[in-house]
């Protein structure tokens, strides 16, 4: 935003209009020699050339202009930033994402239940400005994708890159929040969270879900859980990342909702069931309304001076009109 | 006292074509006023336009000399303004060029430039770290994050064939680094620059101004050594270029000094054992307690110029319009 530093200075402009007149409509200014080319009292020498008189026309304006340049400058304009600084720090999330095969279940529609996730994710860190946000996927291995990190940009990057199957075929949901909370360890936030979204049954990785859920009550993390998909036989449909072929089928979903609830219960978190969109929708805003900190926010001001390239073309506009005058019609005073 | 863009001084230099048209303009106006006027009144208008001129053209060069004054700008009122840093960001900006394969830092340049990421990582606790590589062109490895576990994980993996693009543009891999900070947050944000600064790409004094605007601080590292090394293939034997003979690469270490030193940083060797507790020192962020809570902030003082070259023009106006005498 622009502001005036000292608009007060601009009252100046109002005295142009008496100067402008002065210099060149009062008929008693000095300056002048008259001198007729005509008859006794006829009226003094005036260039006929219109071009001419279209580049001393320029040459006053410019003048002018630079003048009123000069005025603005000294009002001051400066371009005044304003900043959001936060001053607390916020609460570190990691997702815990499943990218087994059984995810490209189509009871998410319009998409599969892995898309679903990612939409609710992506919805979820972009309101969260300053919440370092981290993602874990697993299927039979886990992997960290993208440390906590306030970077949105960068993890929603990375999100839009995942595909499923890219770890194998598997659960292992233990692997996944063991891998999840050795990422929170250096966190230095108050409060650490983790979600974790899968529709299986754990059945691979070398940890067992229950101790990983103790490890991570052990740190202090809490982790909600979200068992996602219908009961019973569903559609399937998803891309092998290997071969690139189109894999369709039926699958008969089910899974460990004891397992989830007891995670969640053991680090002091919720376990939820989505077997729609919408549910999954309403379920991350109650877990966003239940991780919410208190924000300590400072509004930082900076301002830059603008008065430089004012100058400069007042100081061109001026010795542009001085280079006419002086040079092309030669005058003389 | 010194001026703040001393680099406007130069505009004084115009003054002298002024002058000299000016005094020009003198002498064929008073030839031309003697033929206009006719003889009966020239002598009295003479006297008149001798100091009418005189005095036109002083308000002009006023005008002209306090103008380019105001532009240059002196330093006027200091005042403090609030910064409380609320930790350290270090954005690591690694060069992954294949002259970093050289062994003339024991093992590799490379292998040195990840040793000192660990160390830096291990011995700031409250830190915030990322990694950006470049080569071609920078790319962002690891955002900003207090988990250095990714980190070291990353560095495993830290080789020269983490990118195809083929070059070293260290304009490229820092203005990645600078976007790379997390927004809306007061951290002390320093960049580590690790590069044998083989190549130039790219001008260094842009992308030290666009640091100086994000307030990021450069610290460059230059690896490898002036007299140079080859680069060791894989296979055995060192590279050749296309006429056959064995590349060497050398440290070219003017570039990022200038980078370094213009945007408030240091440029170290790697070679030099002093580098690690140097670096550490300033990831810290040891700086005094009243410095740490305020940062003097100058403004330009200009307007007293500026002021006095609108009096010269208004001057030299005045001086034309007003008529004297009645005559002239």
């Amino acid at each position: 935003m622009w502001i005036f530093e000292n608009p007060e200075y601009l009252l100046l402009l109002t005295l142009m209009f008496p100067s402008i007149f002065f210099s060149h409509f009062y008929r008693g200014r000095g300056g002048l020699v008259p001198a007729s080319t005509g008859l006794w009292k006829s009226s003094s020498f005036k260039p006929k050339n219109y071009f001419i008189r279209l580049i001393l026309f320029l040459s006053t304006v410019s003048f002018w202009l630079g003048v009123a340049f000069i005025i603005v400058a000294l009002a001051g304009p400066s371009y005044v930033e304003k900043e959001k600084i936060y001053l607390s720090r916020g609460i570190d999330i990691m997702f815990v994402l499943d990218e087994s095969p059984s995810m490209a279940a189509l009871d998410f529609p319009p998409t599969n239940r892995f898309d679903a996730s990612k939409n609710v994710i992506r919805k979820f860190v972009k309101a969260r400005e300053h919440d370092p946000v981290g993602l874990v996927t697993f299927a039979a291995e886990a992997a960290l994708r993208i440390p906590p990190t306030l970077d949105t940009d960068g993890f929603l990057d990375e999100l839009e890159d995942l595909e499923l199957m890219e770890l194998g075929n598997g659960t292992a949901v233990g692997l996944g929040i063991a891998i999840a909370a050795l990422h929170l360890q250096d966190s230095t936030a108050e409060e650490k969270v983790i979600i974790l979204i899968t529709d299986g049954e754990n059945n691979a990785g070398e940890i067992v879900p229950e101790s990983a859920a103790e490890i991570a009550a052990g740190m202090g993390i809490r982790i909600y859980t979200i068992g996602i998909g219908t009961r019973g036989e569903v559609a399937i449909e998803y891309e092998d990342p290997e071969t690139g072929k189109i894999i369709t089928g039926r699958y008969d979903s089910d899974f460990d909702e004891d397992l989830l609830t007891e995670i969640a219960e053991t680090t002091n978190g919720k376990y939820y069931f989505a077997s729609s969109t919408n549910a999954l929708d309403g379920i991350i805003d109650i877990i966003d309304s239940l991780e919410s900190s208190e924000k300590r926010i400072k509004i930082k001001t900076t301002s830059r001076s603008g008065h430089r390239p004012l100058i400069i073309m007042a100081l061109c506009l001026i010795f542009f009109d001085f280079f006419i005058r002086k040079l092309i019609f030669r005058e003389v005073l | 006292m010194m001026a703040s863009r001393p680099e406007f001084f130069w505009l004084l230099g115009l003054l002298l074509p002024v002058v000299i048209i000016m005094i020009s303009r003198y002498y064929s106006g008073r030839k031309s006023l003697s033929r206009i006027a006719g003889l009966w009144r020239t002598d009295s208008f003479f006297d008149l336009y001798m100091v009418k001129s005189f005095f036109i053209s002083l308000g002009l060069l006023v005008f002209f000399i306090f103008a380019i004054l105001s532009l240059a700008g002196f330093p006027g009122k200091e005042y403090p303004v609030s910064y409380e840093p609320a930790g350290t960001d270090i954005i690591f900006t690694v060069d992954v060029s294949e002259s970093m394969k050289a062994q003339d830092i024991p093992p590799s340049r490379l292998a040195a430039a990840s040793r000192i990421i660990k160390t830096v990582c291990e011995n700031t606790p409250d830190g915030r770290f990322g990694v950006v590589v470049f080569k071609g062109s920078g790319i962002k490895m690891i955002p900003s994050t207090e988990d250095v576990e990714s980190v070291y994980s990353f560095l495993e993996y830290l080789s020269t064939d983490l990118l195809t693009s083929p070059g070293s543009n260290i304009r490229s891999g820092v203005e990645t680094a600078i976007s790379a900070f997390p927004e809306a947050e007061e951290r002390n944000k320093y960049i580590i620059l690790i590069t044998d600064g083989e190549l130039h790409e790219g001008d260094m004094t842009e992308i030290a101004s666009q640091a100086v605007d994000a307030d990021v601080q450069v610290y460059c590292i230059g690896t490898g050594t002036p007299e140079g090394a080859r680069i060791p293939l894989a296979e055995g034997g060192f590279l050749k270029d296309s006429a056959g003979d064995t590349v060497v690469t050398r440290l070219k270490e003017e570039g990022l000094r200038q980078l370094s030193e213009s945007t408030g940083g240091k440029y170290y060797d790697a070679a030099d054992s002093g580098l690690l507790p140097e670096l550490l020192k300033v990831a810290a962020g040891t700086v005094d307690e009243n410095e740490s809570r305020y940062r003097i902030e100058v403004k330009d003082r200009y307007r007293f110029f500026l002021v006095i070259a609108l009096l010269g023009l208004f001057v030299s106006r005045a001086v034309k319009v007003v008529k004297w005498k009645k005559e002239f």
